[in-house]
């Protein structure tokens, strides 16, 4: 897997206007502020934080890793039976 | 090589979310079904981008579901469904209408061309005067009663017509409760199965009396079924065992048009019973209670070769079977009531069970049966036979 690096250039915010992407202000997804993922995907920080809460995976630092916070999105999904087909 | 977050095919986003500390979260079947809901909205439909994808995730945690359920509450919905589902299959209705009354009446008159009507397979040979005495004596035992024995040589078709005077004895509703009694306990099972089969496969029982075959066929050989099965919500109480046979309890709107059209509520056979012992079990006690709570007992009992050629041998042996004959057969019927009883016999030796209970033995025993004179083997009763 590479995204470490040079991830936070390929890797262009939701809904962020042209330029933010990459360059000497791109974010690195491996470990995002709650406010930087809240603007990457256009959801409010109280979401995000209700998910830290209730488990979603952080850092000591408190960034998230946003591949691990999908990964925790799927597993709670799946836990609830969705996605399931029955 | 970098991947493009932007442009991830399945295969890369699965590897990419399983590789994390948290294992497999997601499979290939889940990730199938995403893209069924979603895929334009995280992706060109055949690529996903990561960061719609995990903003569509966030959506689907959010959007308003189910109160959930816990484990509990999960099964039991999970068993009523499948109960629900499970009713559904052991719903028999409709009963098919009947193929042909007259001919099934016509066979309710006559056991001859009952057996020749639907077990042509069996009876397919000429009848000799010996059989057509002994089937004369079969209807009479059946309908009206007395206690008949019938030596007949090996072979010559005894034990069928035995078994088909149980089943047309059930069919027509002659007798409710008919027992058949073997020599010994595996002999006694041998005797229930071809009766099974015949519910089970001859289409022509199937045709003439659906209220009594239908159900059981529609147990499908399997006694787990019996317990449920129901016509229309009313229980059929069928019981598919290897010693007992119940008949289907089915009633006013579910029986076939020309039953109803003779007036009755109930079918002939509803709630009749053939069981199957041997003179080795205990045989006292045999009783059967209907669905109406009236306790029933064996009004007519088939007994087939009840002697083996050891106790045949035995003179202790052959009395003790003659006692057990003449009281815990004969008395099955319960106090006071009189019991029908055929037994088809072959003799083996002098003083064997057969000489005792036959007119072999001219002498008057006390206990004896009586019956017919056919001899051992001086009557040819099936003439194209050697």
């Amino acid at each position: 897997m590479a995204i470490s690096d040079d991830s936070a250039r390929i890797v262009p915010p939701v809904d962020t206007p042209p330029g933010q992407a990459g360059g000497p202000g791109a974010v690195n997804p491996a470990a995002l502020t709650i406010a930087q993922l809240s603007r990457m995907l256009a959801v409010p920080e109280e979401t995000i934080r209700r998910h830290l809460a209730a488990g979603a995976p952080a850092g000591t630092d408190g960034r998230v890793h946003l591949v691990h916070y999908a990964a925790w999105l799927n597993k709670e999904l799946a836990s609830w039976g969705e996605n399931d087909g029955d | 090589m970098a991947i493009d977050l932007t442009k991830l095919t399945q295969s890369e986003l699965l590897q990419i979310i399983n590789s994390t500390p948290q294992g497999e979260t997601l499979t290939r079947s889940r990730l199938r079904r995403q893209m069924d809901a979603g895929a334009l909205r995280f992706g060109d439909g055949a690529n996903i981008h990561l960061v719609r994808y995990v903003r569509w995730l966030v959506d689907e945690m959010d959007r308003p579901r189910p109160a959930r359920m816990d484990y509990a509450e999960a099964r039991r919905r999970q068993a009523e469904k499948n109960r629900a589902a499970t009713k559904s299959i052991q719903d028999i209705a409709p009963i098919p209408e009947i193929e042909d009354y007259p001919r099934r009446k016509a066979c309710g008159a006559s056991f001859r061309i009952f057996c020749e009507m639907y077990f042509p397979a069996a009876f397919h040979r000429a009848w000799s005067d010996d059989h057509l005495r002994v089937i004369a004596k079969i209807e009479k035992a059946v309908r009206e009663g007395g206690l008949f024995a019938f030596a007949m040589p090996r072979g010559s078709g005894k034990t069928t017509l035995a078994r088909c005077a149980a089943l047309w004895a059930v069919l027509y509703g002659y007798r409710p409760f008919v027992c058949l009694i073997g020599a010994a306990d595996d002999r006694a099972k041998e005797l229930l199965l071809p009766i099974k089969k015949h519910a089970l496969e001859n289409p022509l029982l199937l045709a003439d009396f659906p209220e009594a075959i239908h159900p059981l066929r529609a147990l499908e050989n399997s006694s787990k079924r019996q317990l449920q099965q129901h016509c229309h919500g009313r229980l059929t109480h069928v019981h598919w065992g290897q010693n007992k046979l119940v008949f289907p309890t089915v009633e006013d709107e579910d029986l076939p048009a020309a039953l109803r059209d003779e007036g009755l509520e109930i079918s002939p056979s509803c709630g009749s019973i053939i069981t199957t012992t041997s003179l080795d079990a205990n045989m006292r006690g045999q009783q059967h209670t209907r669905v109406d709570g009236s306790i029933i007992r064996p009004s007519l009992v088939l007994l087939d070769d009840p002697q083996t050629r050891d106790s045949a041998r035995s003179v202790d042996q052959t009395h003790k079977r003659l006692e057990l004959l003449n009281g815990d057969v004969l008395g099955m019927a319960g106090p006071g009531e009189q019991i029908s009883a055929l037994m088809t016999c072959t003799k083996m030796y002098e003083g064997d069970l057969v000489y005792w209970s036959t007119d072999f033995r001219p002498a008057h025993f006390p206990n004896r049966l009586g019956g017919l004179d056919a001899t051992e083997s001086g009557g040819k009763l099936w003439p194209h036979r050697n």
